[in-house]
């Protein structure tokens, strides 16, 4: 083994391969004075042999300016889908992050009744495919469709619906926001009607060729959502229930193989832990005989999502939390969903992360690059969503929130059009989501990983291509010693995200060591 | 048999009329703003066991009197030492007025109109003395904010529903107030609570309305858009601006029927028959003859 020299030839006399070099320290044990190594060695065993979960996708969602600069940035749209759905690789450099999933959000017609939604953020509002009474209009979330059409014509394989509130023509307020606490907003006597309209949006779609595979129909049910920046509304145990059941009449009815996906907690307790309302959704949705039991219905998997914010506070509560939930998952034999992810808290310890108001692109994605290890590797997550795909930059450090920035010619997003910039966190996210296809099968990679040091495997369904996905958080590189059984003689390419780098592809050389730049994500992709 | 009885039924008139003399005496329920153990309105003892109130009944409340409250909340020793009518919902009548006290065998209670009113309860002789003072009946004035609270809300009062007080003229504006759902006015402590009992009103109207523990709620009989409601506290009256809207159950009954068979077959043009009918959200069996 060696480390690759075409990239570093000035490095290799400098290289101090110490064993004991493991700077990156976890939480609670002593740091080590590394200030005279100048990089550091990892040995990573990889066991394709030794399979865990299989990955359904990731992606993320259109919400909320998606519609609206689909719709009106005809100059600056296409490349905007470039660089969240393009799988090419040309000259050396991805020019999109090939995300496999693209939640499409139902929206509940807020954007029509203007003010009375309740909803003051006005590119937060939504539309809904409601036209006459009784009648469709498909020419609606004419934006949203334009990226969704986009998605397909680059692969994007699957797509999901899912709603933050009821249509407001159905709701107890007439708003897309909800004043019942933590009951939801949708009159009962329109509980079929609501999974009716679902269904019908899905059959339209899967009919134009879009493979819709789940349905969300409650967004952050524990959650009241009785402010005005966004739709919402809260779901009891008991009423997601009645609400899937319907829905599972209405897929029925309309002869579509679109499952029901649900959970959507705003953090990971509303899993394992009895804070969904009434308790743990799980034990409900999922025990015959409780008044929630769902388990008998037709298009309801066992299946249940989550949102990783508020759990992200740190290496410790990354674990300790996502060993919590595949624990509850494996007592109830569910597969589990991360189906929102962007930096919401403020608590992470300082030690891990400079602080949102002195933070750099990279470090945020660095941060996110975390989570979504834990997410796979500890909590066994078989799909994995960002929040919002697009967004204009606001408060402390705009990419806290999204993958690519918006910067509007003029005062908002609705005056004329404006230009849009990847972010680091879009380039991370692509380290996963353009070699972890739907369908790869995570495996075993033993390393002594650590807070600032750590790694995940994936082997293609054909057993001919198997991703490596590293991040290395220090500031010194690493030099990866990896044994992949049955692929030593695989071709071998890197793809790196750091500061000054999105996704930059290098061939490694025959027997070379990948090396890992400092402060960086990078994905190792072996060819048979 | 027969004889027996009636003996039963002497024994237990005897044990329930008989004159049970008071030291104090309250009048409970809707007068006292809440049918609650702790809450009355303490009438003046004018000699042994004889007492006077005069008090004002904004709208039709029902009362009784009772010798103590009870702050435990215990209905069962608060009606041990209630005063009652000897039928539920008792209409008394200007003049005399029979009562009984029969040691919480019974919760019944008067009812009476609006008006001002003179009240002189003996109860040595078991009897109250009903009179009318005159003038105006003045409403109460609210002391506390008030809010619109209904289903919309689950009759929990929030910020969001408060209405804009300008003296005794309370507004509240909102985007849609939907139809078939019900509501009241009220204080978060529910007195007053202003309602116009009416479950089909209409934008564009003006609505008597009336005050008191217990009552009835009110309702659109179809969505108002743009609504704003005024409430006059001393007019006690309550105007209705905006539009109307098209309320959801108009919508579903005037939806193109679809048909099913009891195994959820559809059929596009039923015979006679029983069949699943269904009207947008709406889903009932019917018979086709």
């Amino acid at each position: 083994m060696k480390p690759i020299i075409k990239m570093f030839p000035i490095m290799i006399p400098a290289l101090l391969l110490a064993a004991c070099s493991d700077y990156a320290y976890n939480p609670g044990e002593p740091v080590v004075d590394d200030s005279a190594v100048s990089s550091v060695e990892k040995v990573v065993a990889i066991n394709p042999g030794v399979k865990y979960q299989t990955i359904q996708g990731i992606g993320a969602s259109d919400c909320w300016m998606g519609n609206w600069v689909g719709r009106d940035w005809t100059t600056t749209r296409d490349k905007m889908a470039e660089l969240l759905f393009s799988q090419e690789i040309a000259d050396g450099q991805a020019k999109g992050a090939g995300l496999s999933m693209w939640r499409v959000n139902a929206g509940a017609g807020t954007a029509e009744i203007g003010d009375r939604s309740g909803i003051t953020t006005v590119h937060r509002r939504a539309e809904s495919f409601r036209g006459a009474p009784g009648q469709y209009d498909w020419s609606k979330c004419a934006g949203q469709q334009y990226f969704m059409k986009k998605a397909k014509e680059m692969g994007t394989e699957k797509f999901v619906l899912f709603s933050n509130s009821p249509l407001v023509e159905w709701t107890y307020n007439g708003q897309g926001r909800n004043d019942r606490g933590l009951k939801s907003n949708l009159m009962p006597r329109y509980y079929g009607a609501f999974a009716d309209y679902l269904a019908d949006v899905v059959r339209h779609f899967v009919d134009e060729g879009y493979d819709f595979t789940h349905i969300s129909p409650v967004n952050e049910p524990n959650v009241s959502w009785n402010g005005h920046d966004q739709e919402g509304s809260a779901w009891t145990v008991s009423e997601a229930a009645k609400l899937a059941r319907e829905l599972d009449r209405a897929l029925s009815d309309r002869a579509l193989d679109t499952k029901i996906l649900l959970g959507e907690g705003d953090k990971w307790e509303n899993l394992y832990a009895d804070n969904w309302i009434q308790g743990g959704a799980a034990s409900k949705f999922w025990t015959p005989g409780d008044e929630a039991y769902i388990g008998d219905l037709v298009h309801m998997p066992r299946l249940f999502c989550c949102h990783s914010y508020w759990t992200d506070f740190g290496w410790n509560q990354l674990n300790e939390v996502r060993n919590l939930v595949r624990n509850e998952a494996d007592k109830y034999g569910l597969e589990v969903w991360q189906t929102e992810y962007c930096m919401l808290g403020d608590d992470i310890p300082t030690d891990e992360f400079a602080g949102h108001s002195s933070s750099s692109d990279m470090d945020r994605a660095l941060h996110l690059s975390k989570v979504m290890h834990a997410d796979f590797t500890v909590a066994n997550v078989t799909s994995w969503c960002y929040w919002v795909a697009m967004d204009t930059p606001y408060g402390e450090n705009g990419n806290r929130w999204l993958l690519v920035y918006l910067y509007p010619s003029g005062e908002s997003v609705f005056d004329g059009e404006g230009t849009c910039q990847a972010s680091a966190n879009l380039w991370v996210l692509g380290n996963y989501s353009l070699f972890v296809r739907p369908g790869f099968c995570r495996v075993d990679l033993k390393m002594t990983d650590n807070r600032n040091f750590f790694g995940s495997a994936y082997v293609s369904p054909d057993g001919k291509r198997l991703v490596a996905v590293y991040t290395n958080m220090g500031d010194k590189p690493v030099v990866l010693d990896a044994r992949v059984a049955g692929f030593e003689n695989a071709s071998v390419k890197t793809y790196t995200t750091a500061s000054d780098k999105n996704l930059v592809e290098s061939t490694l050389e025959k027997g070379a060591n990948p090396v890992l730049d400092p402060r960086s994500v990078t994905t190792v992709v072996y060819d048979l | 048999m027969k004889k027996y009885l009636l003996t039963l039924a002497a024994l237990v008139i005897a044990a329930t009329s008989w004159a049970e003399v008071a030291n104090t005496l309250y009048m409970i329920g809707e007068p006292a703003g809440s049918w609650d153990p702790a809450k009355g309105l303490e009438l003046t003892k004018t000699e042994n066991g004889v007492f006077e109130l005069d008090v004002t009944f904004t709208s039709e409340m029902a009362f009784g009197f009772v010798k103590e409250l009870n702050n435990s909340g215990d209905w069962g020793a608060l009606n041990g030492c209630r005063y009652t009518p000897a039928a539920a919902d008792t209409q008394p009548v200007v003049g005399e007025n029979d009562m009984i006290y029969n040691g919480g065998q019974t919760d019944y209670s008067w009812k009476l109109g609006a008006g001002n009113w003179h009240f002189v309860v003996n109860t040595n002789t078991m009897k109250f003395a009903l009179s009318e003072n005159g003038g105006p009946v003045v409403p109460p004035t609210p002391t506390e904010d008030l809010y619109f609270v209904g289903e919309v809300t689950d009759w929990n009062f929030s910020d969001e529903y408060k209405l804009t007080a300008d003296g005794a003229v309370y507004t509240f504006s909102t985007g849609t107030i939907r139809g078939g759902l019900q509501f009241k006015i009220s204080a978060a402590s529910w007195s007053p609570a202003y309602t116009s009992l009416n479950l089909a009103m209409e934008a564009g109207k003006t609505y008597d309305v009336v005050t008191g523990d217990g009552l009835g709620n009110m309702q659109f009989a179809a969505d108002v858009i743009d609504a704003v409601l005024t409430l006059d506290t001393e007019k006690m009256t309550l105007k209705i601006e905006g539009t109307a809207g098209v309320e959801g159950v108009v919508a579903d009954e005037i939806a193109a029927p679809e048909y099913f068979t009891l195994d959820g077959v559809r059929v596009a043009n039923p015979g006679a028959g029983i069949f699943i009918e269904r009207r947008g959200a709406k889903v009932v069996k019917r018979v086709i003859r």
